[in-house]
């Protein structure tokens, strides 16, 4: 079983994010449970969301403490909150960022880093607006490329069954920023490990 | 799930829900009765302050219900005139409204006036039969045209005699363009004269024609109005640059646009004197109303000072003009006036004295005189000057009634409920009356009188008694006649009606919402006092529509259903024509439906009467 | 079809399959999405109901009551406050024998404001004359609510469906949606044997005097006492049109168990991962889980726990002055047993306003009652988790 957490800020659509992934990999036969951090939800404010998914049945219904693996919608966060705390060692951070992976020297002495500039992808295509694009369907698609996990053509198919509005263009958003990505080495020690089933 | 059944059925033991065994209706509660309710239609206040005596609260229900053309018609049946009443009448009908005291009255001229508009070009329904007896009508204002048009409609042939060039009276030569536009009184006119009224215009009856002449016809109808002007009666008054009021307006109506001078003063503070101001202001001049008492007193309207205010004209109370004056050492030399006399604008021909100022005397207020307004009185040494170039005097006006029988000279003619002079088949209305001079107390008069006339030939004819129930015809026992009730033609569906008006404490107000009311929709002051297009534009239709949702539909049943809500013993049931049933054999009279019926339509009666 | 979709609107699926015909709600905090797509679906025609918007939950039930009384499915969702603010009319419901559905999502009640979960607003209903059902997952959740419709009008009982506020309500999984033509073949429409008709009329709810009203509760209490056989033979047509079944209370790996973990709602499913993993280390431990609470399935209980020595009962909820109420049920309905077959009866309070339940808490009770060799009953619950 692998367990995601993903940041964002209140209209970024990190829980819709997490569900579309819930939806790609049920549709590659796994199975999933997403949902947000349980609280009050207010725009602009920082917000989580969650994700587990297995080959076998998820019998967890508790919180998610220890991800295996991030995807953070805005790299402001990254100064804002403690963003990697629980994750694993070894464990795996996808970024919404203009730099590459050594932009986030710290972040990469622990965890393997990928970034992809998600904003602009999202830009281009038109989805939100100018200054608050939506980059969530941008950014999984660049987590297809960088998790391996799931495949760009399952994200693609979930956003067409869950996003009704500029389908189109989201997946191509998708498609476009999985060509974007860039990765940082993984750690030596915990390369192994951040794949490694840790529950179920 | 046949077992289902098994699980509640009664009809075996002990019922497993409390639910009675019986059905209900062998309990027959109505025994219990010693007061019973009573659907019963009622008279709106609006309808009964209506001096022309219009089903307000009728075309605002079928408004209510979306039924406009039907609304329009309704109005037709009383008012010859709705886009002009709706322009210019004081309506009454608004402060007698009962959600005046709930927020704020219905604005049912406003309503009033998207039905005339929606009426202009429509014809009124014509006669079923045709009589052979004629009428003559003297005079062509409003109660002339309503009597001409009650009576064309009733199937008399109708001949109207104006002495002017046009019909319309003072809605033609009196009432000013920016309030109301001719083409508006044109085409309302146009309605009466294609109901086949004959219009003998340029015709004055007494100088062209004698009232003898006339006994041509089974009957006539007097409604000359009033064109003197009353007259200062203070030393000056025949200096050039002294207008009468009258004088003033018929000019300006007939097309003439008189120069004025810069400065020009109004005395009086009637309609006419708002009217003179806003006229003379649209002249180009700056203008000052005198009026003796204050402001509280003045007889105008309100919205006419209000707006005689906004568009600039000032206003001088407690000031009693005492001497015009010509002194020529007093004309204000200024160099706009040179200038005219230069290239001959400003008319000089005349040798006698122009006026150049008008003497006041600062006057305050006493004990209530007999209107019940604080009578006036000088104050000694308070006199001052006005420098001006016009004076228009606006005091009111007074009847010429030499063409009338000797008998009927001298003030205000009586007449009797139904408009019959002393003189047998002579009958007379409008602001030859004793009556307040409005145009709806005109279009009321004209209605009785064709009532009274339509009485008269048919009493003639043996078709009729010699008695009226008056109080049948009324709209409320204060109200004016409705012609509707005269032909027994109602389309509205009444339930037991009552000639009672209801009050506001005969409503239910918690089942109203407070809404705002609708404001007509004005033109600016800096715009409109700068020319004769029409100052207020009234409401768009969706807003007048949704004012007439405003209405409480006051003492008629509209079949809201609230008495079939809250009736507690499910005895009220709907009928398929929207009204109401109530099976009298359950009904226990508790009078929920009567007190929680938002408009006063249920009334309990006692049991067996 | 399959979907991912939260447990908010797997009710709603469930509500629409079921065809409901009137819908009452309050559309104010404490409401949920449950509502929300109900009313869109009413909107875009999707689902043939008439959505009433109340003014508060009184109302929504009190809507619910006069339209199931007329014979139409009815149904509304609340959580917390505003199932404690609904009280006086569950009765009316209940003493009715009108067979509304309501959903309620397990949120602590106030002071101070808590949206998290916690069964104490539902346990406070007990005796309104409701079945109330918990439920573990969402596709439970769907399928018990077109089952409760069936439940409800079958026996003329009101139905409470219950989940965890945001482990069911908000949390997305994979949940097979039955197609309308599938569902309408399992329920068809209800068919009311006493209804409200004006061309029959009958006093409803009047004066019922002393000597009818214990014969009229009396049948109340019949209805309930059918409750068990009729859900289970529910759930079995269930199970042969969609190859699912959830029982009102069900056995897992206790078979030679020596201690067994009593759970209801989302605790269960984190339960099973912990029996899960302890049976792979040896350790003889099973669940048991309470699906039914009312009517308490007090006979399905004694036959999975007579024998078993250890029981331990998790309860997200507490009786002040009392203890977690779903370990008093049991041991109540465990008192007869012989004293040989009967267990020991462990209590733990746990997870209140929300707190989460993890594996490792789970695991510490499982721990404290199998280490403890005591033969009596402990005489309090012991709270988990709690700071000093």
């Amino acid at each position: 079983m692998r367990e995601l957490r993903i940041h964002g800020r209140g209209g970024q659509g990190a829980v819709i994010a997490s569900k579309l992934l819930a939806t790609a990999l049920f549709l590659e036969g796994k199975s999933v449970q997403s949902f947000p951090a349980f609280g009050v939800e207010r725009r602009g404010a920082p917000v989580t969301a969650f994700l587990r998914t297995s080959d076998g049945p998820i019998l967890l219904r508790c919180e998610i403490t220890k991800p295996d693996g991030l995807i953070v919608l805005d790299p402001t966060l990254i100064a804002a909150v403690d963003v990697a705390a629980g994750l694993k060692d070894g464990g795996s951070i996808l970024v919404n960022a203009e730099g590459g992976p050594e932009t986030f020297p710290k972040l990469a002495e622990r965890f393997r880093v990928g970034t992809v500039d998600a904003s602009a992808v999202a830009r281009e295509y038109g989805l939100g607006s100018k200054n608050q694009p939506i980059v969530n369907t941008a950014i999984l698609g660049a987590f297809a490329a960088f998790s391996g996990i799931v495949s760009i053509d399952s994200v693609c198919r979930a956003i067409e069954s869950e996003v009704p509005f500029k389908t189109a263009d989201n997946v191509t958003a998708a498609r476009a920023a999985a060509g974007l990505l860039r990765t940082s080495e993984a750690p030596a020690l915990a390369g192994a490990a951040a794949r490694e089933v840790t529950r179920g | 799930m046949a077992e289902s059944k098994a699980v509640l059925d009664i009809a075996h033991g002990v019922p497993p829900v409390s639910v009675s065994q019986t059905s209900t209706r062998v309990n027959k509660t109505g025994s219990w009765k010693y007061i019973r309710p009573l659907y019963r239609d009622r008279v709106a206040p609006c309808n009964q302050g209506c001096p022309v005596g219009i089903d307000i609260e009728g075309y605002m229900n079928l408004l209510r219900e979306g039924r406009v053309d039907e609304a329009r018609d309704l109005v037709l049946r009383e008012n010859p005139l709705p886009a002009t009443t709706g322009r210019v009448c004081y309506h009454p009908c608004e402060s007698s409204c009962n959600r005046a005291s709930f927020d704020q009255p219905v604005a049912i001229h406003a309503v009033e006036r998207m039905l005339g508009d929606l009426a202009l070009g429509k014809s009124a329904a014509p006669a079923l039969a045709k009589r052979a007896e004629t009428v003559g009508v003297i005079g062509s204002g409003p109660a002339g045209l309503a009597c001409a048009y009650h009576l064309a409609r009733l199937g008399y042939g109708v001949t109207v005699y104006e002495a002017e060039r046009e019909p319309g009276g003072v809605l033609r030569w009196g009432i000013p363009e920016y309030r109301l536009p001719k083409a508006i009184l044109a085409s309302e006119v146009g309605r009466i004269r294609d109901l086949g009224v004959t219009f003998r215009t340029s015709t004055h009856v007494g100088r062209d024609v004698t009232l003898a002449e006339l006994g041509l016809h089974d009957a006539v109808f007097a409604a000359t109005g009033v064109h003197k002007s009353r007259e200062l009666g203070i030393p000056g008054e025949t200096l050039t640059g002294v207008w009468r009021g009258l004088d003033l307006l018929r000019a300006v109506n007939a097309g003439e646009r008189p120069q004025l001078g810069k400065r020009v003063v109004v005395v009086g503070g009637g309609n006419t004197a708002m009217d003179c101001a806003r006229t003379a202001l649209r002249l180009g001049a700056e203008v000052t109303v005198l009026y003796r008492r204050s402001r509280a007193e003045m007889p105008a309207n309100h919205e006419e000072v209000e707006a005689a205010l906004h568009e600039g004209a000032r206003f001088s109370f407690l000031t009693l003009p005492i001497e015009v004056t010509g002194d020529p050492r007093e004309v204000d030399v200024d160099p706009l006036r040179a200038i005219e006399d230069t290239f001959g604008q400003f008319d000089r021909s005349s040798e006698e004295p122009r006026v150049s100022a008008v003497l006041c005397a600062r006057m305050e207020l006493g004990e209530p005189d007999a209107s019940g307004r604080r009578a006036p009185r000088r104050i000694e040494h308070g006199e001052f000057r006005i420098v001006c170039d016009t004076v228009v005097t606006a005091l009111g006006e007074e009847a010429e009634t030499d063409y009338l029988p000797t008998e009927l000279h001298g003030g205000a003619i009586r007449v009797t409920a139904l408009g019959e002079t002393s003189r047998t088949a002579l009958f007379a209305g409008g602001d030859l009356l004793e009556e307040p001079h409005t145009v709806a107390f005109a279009l009321g008069s004209g209605k009785r009188a064709a009532i009274g006339i339509d009485h008269y030939l048919r009493m003639k004819a043996g078709e009729a008694g010699a008695e009226v129930e008056l109080g049948e015809l009324k709209l409320g026992p204060e109200g004016n006649l409705s012609m509707t009730r005269w032909r027994a033609d109602d389309p509205v569906a009444r339930v037991n009606p009552v000639n009672e008006v209801v009050k506001v404490t005969d409503l239910n107000l918690s089942q109203f919402g407070h809404a705002r009311r609708a404001e007509d929709v004005l033109r600016p002051a800096w715009e409109t006092r700068h020319d004769f297009l029409e100052a207020n534009l009234g409401l768009p239709r969706e807003d007048a529509m949704a004012e007439a949702r405003r209405c409480f539909n006051c003492a008629v049943c509209n079949g809201c259903e609230v008495c079939l809500i809250f009736c507690p013993d499910v005895s009220i049931s709907r009928r398929d024509d929207g009204k109401f049933d109530i099976a009298y054999d359950y009904c226990k009279g508790c009078g929920l439906c009567a007190a929680e019926c938002p408009r006063g339509a249920i009334t309990m009666t006692r049991e067996g009467l | 079809m399959k979907k991912v979709i939260v447990g908010n609107h797997a009710v709603s699926w469930g509500v629409s399959l079921a065809r409901a015909e009137v819908i009452a709600a309050y559309p104010i905090t404490p409401q949920t999405q449950i509502v929300e797509e109900l009313a869109e679906m009413c909107d875009d025609g999707r689902l043939a109901a008439k959505f009433i918007k109340v003014e508060s939950e009184h109302s929504a039930m009190a809507a619910c009551i006069g339209a199931s009384a007329t014979g139409v499915r009815a149904f509304t969702a609340t959580s917390s406050q505003g199932l404690l603010l609904m009280h006086e009319l569950l009765h009316w419901a209940g003493l009715g024998r009108l067979p509304i559905v309501m959903a309620d999502i397990n949120r602590a009640v106030a002071p101070g404001w808590n949206i998290w979960t916690d069964q104490n607003d539902t346990l406070a209903q007990r005796d309104t004359g409701w079945v109330q059902l918990y439920c573990e997952n969402n596709q439970e959740v769907l399928d018990t609510t077109i089952q409760a419709f069936a439940l409800a009008e079958k026996l003329s009982l009101p139905v409470m469906i219950v989940l965890d506020a945001f482990f069911l309500s908000h949390t997305s999984e994979p949940v097979d949606i039955p197609s309308p033509a599938e569902v309408d073949a399992f329920l068809p429409r209800r068919d009311a044997a006493l209804k409200l008709d004006t061309r029959d009329p009958h006093a409803f709810g009047a004066l019922t005097t002393p000597a009818v009203y214990m014969e009229m509760r009396k049948r109340q209490q019949e209805a309930f006492d059918q409750v068990p056989e009729t859900l289970r033979l529910i759930d079995a047509d269930w199970d042969r049109r969609f190859g699912r079944s959830w029982g009102a209370v069900e056995s897992y790996r206790t078979s030679d168990a020596d201690t067994v973990l009593v759970t209801s709602g989302t605790i269960t499913s984190t339960a099973r991962y912990v029996i899960n993993e302890r049976r792979e280390r040896g350790e003889k431990v099973g669940l048991v889980k309470i699906k039914m609470f009312r009517p308490f399935p007090t006979e399905p209980l004694r036959r999975a726990l007579a024998g078993i020595p250890k029981v331990a009962v998790l309860d997200r909820n507490i009786s002040p002055g009392h203890g977690g109420i779903f370990a008093e049920e049991l041991r109540s309905a465990l008192y007869d047993l012989p004293s040989a077959r009967r267990p020991r009866v462990d209590g733990y309070v746990l997870g209140l306003g929300g707190r989460d339940v993890t594996p490792e808490v789970i695991g510490e009770c499982l721990d404290a009652t199998r280490g403890n060799d005591s033969s009596a009953n402990a005489r309090e619950d012991l709270w988990v988790g709690v700071k000093p």
